[in-house]
């Protein structure tokens, strides 16, 4: 079963791009490909924790990922540099992730078989 | 074959997609430059660590678009037919939004 | 041109991080037809990334290789409408891809979410929402993700054409 990386740089809710790749990804896993996320860049605002989209009329994205486990997507990558250049460390994130430094993000993505950037 | 044809088609002078490509760029792979990504071609040296012209490209057509040269000595100009057959030299593609 | 004396090959260096050691990716022989499926996920005439996957698309087919499906998502199911009329000395990016469906069999696939969203909807849809018209063009279908993840486990190359 090839696998895939769903590679996400964009900060949430300007657009669609981080209910976009979550959904491609619960489907993914619900047909068995095995699945990992890599956030970077502005990428790792979608996972901060303390978001309330609700009150600008936005629909929230935080349940997505809290149902990431039970898809058994556990894969999941936070760009060390990228996240402490925006003044956020893990505890500020919504789920638990692993941290990859930039030295190793190269590694990650030859790692997978398919890559699907959002 | 190669590891990774890495495709960018953002002018790196007002987006961080050529950074972000750069810094996990493998030894295997490539990289080449579309749309808006051959701006970068003005001027090169705006970027360091770019790859040499074995492993970046740079389609013709978008660079004519531009009025944009492409120096041979800093990437091989392709156009479609080349484009596809990179993809095909290597395992996968990875599109940097 | 042969592009393949171009790239310089270096001998792969299995194991260079222990965490990543247990997942083999496949490799393909790059010289046999391939299939190809597409992901496009910006609008037409708004970014030139449509245009670009179009001209890939020919290009692919015109080298042998066969696309099983271009899939449009986000803004890129704007390219379903049957009611844009593009200026005449402009490339017609919808007839374009109409075309290139027919004649060569590739399934153009807009998601079905994207679309609802963007006013893009077939006639069982219209049907289903009691909307006054339809204007998803022919050619295009409507369906969901599941189609972009099967097509990156049916293809040898996934290739993303946005911004």
């Amino acid at each position: 079963m090839r696998s895939t990386l769903f590679i996400n740089t964009k900060g949430p809710y300007s657009s669609q791009a981080t209910r976009e790749s979550l959904d491609a990804a619960l489907a993914s896993a619900a047909f068995g490909v095995p699945v990992g996320l890599l956030y970077l860049e502005d990428g790792v605002f979608q996972l901060k924790q303390g978001q309330t989209p609700n009150t600008a009329d936005l629909k929230r994205t935080a349940p997505i990922f809290q149902s990431l486990a039970l898809y058994e997507i556990s894969d999941i990558y936070v760009c060390e540099e990228d996240l402490h250049s925006r003044g956020l460390c893990q505890e500020d994130l919504l789920i638990d992730v692993t941290l990859v430094p930039t030295s190793q993000i190269g590694p990650l993505l030859a790692s997978y078989d398919n890559l699907l950037s959002f | 074959m190669g590891m990774i044809l890495h495709i960018v088609n953002q002018s790196p002078f007002k987006h961080t997609a050529l950074t972000q490509c750069l810094r996990a760029l493998g030894q295997e792979d490539s990289l080449i430059l579309i749309e808006d990504g051959v701006l970068l071609l003005a001027n090169p040296a705006f970027a360091s660590n770019l790859p040499p012209a074995t492993r970046l490209f740079a389609l013709q057509p978008d660079g004519d678009a531009r009025g944009i040269s492409i120096d041979p000595d800093i990437a091989t100009a392709v156009e479609f037919p080349q484009f596809v057959e990179l993809v095909t030299q290597h395992q996968k593609t990875m599109s940097w939004l | 041109m042969n592009t393949q004396e171009l790239i310089v090959t270096t001998s792969p260096e299995p194991g260079n991080d222990p965490i990543y050691e247990n997942r083999q990716t496949t490799e393909t022989d790059s010289n046999q037809p391939m299939i190809f499926s597409i992901h496009v996920i910006t609008a037409p005439y708004s970014h030139q990334s449509t245009l670009t996957a179009l001209r890939f698309c020919q290009a692919t087919l015109a080298a042998g290789h066969s696309i099983k499906r271009v899939f449009f998502s986000g803004d890129g199911v704007l390219v379903g409408t049957q009611l844009a009329v593009p200026p005449q000395d402009e490339a017609d990016l919808y007839r374009e891809w109409q075309a290139l469906a027919s004649a060569h069999q590739v399934e153009l696939v807009v998601c079905i979410s994207a679309c609802l969203r963007r006013g893009i909807i077939n006639a069982s849809e219209a049907e289903r929402y009691e909307s006054p018209s339809h204007n998803l063009a022919e050619g295009f279908l409507l369906s969901g993700l599941g189609q972009l993840v099967e097509a990156g486990l049916e293809s040898d190359r996934l290739v993303t054409f946005g911004a």
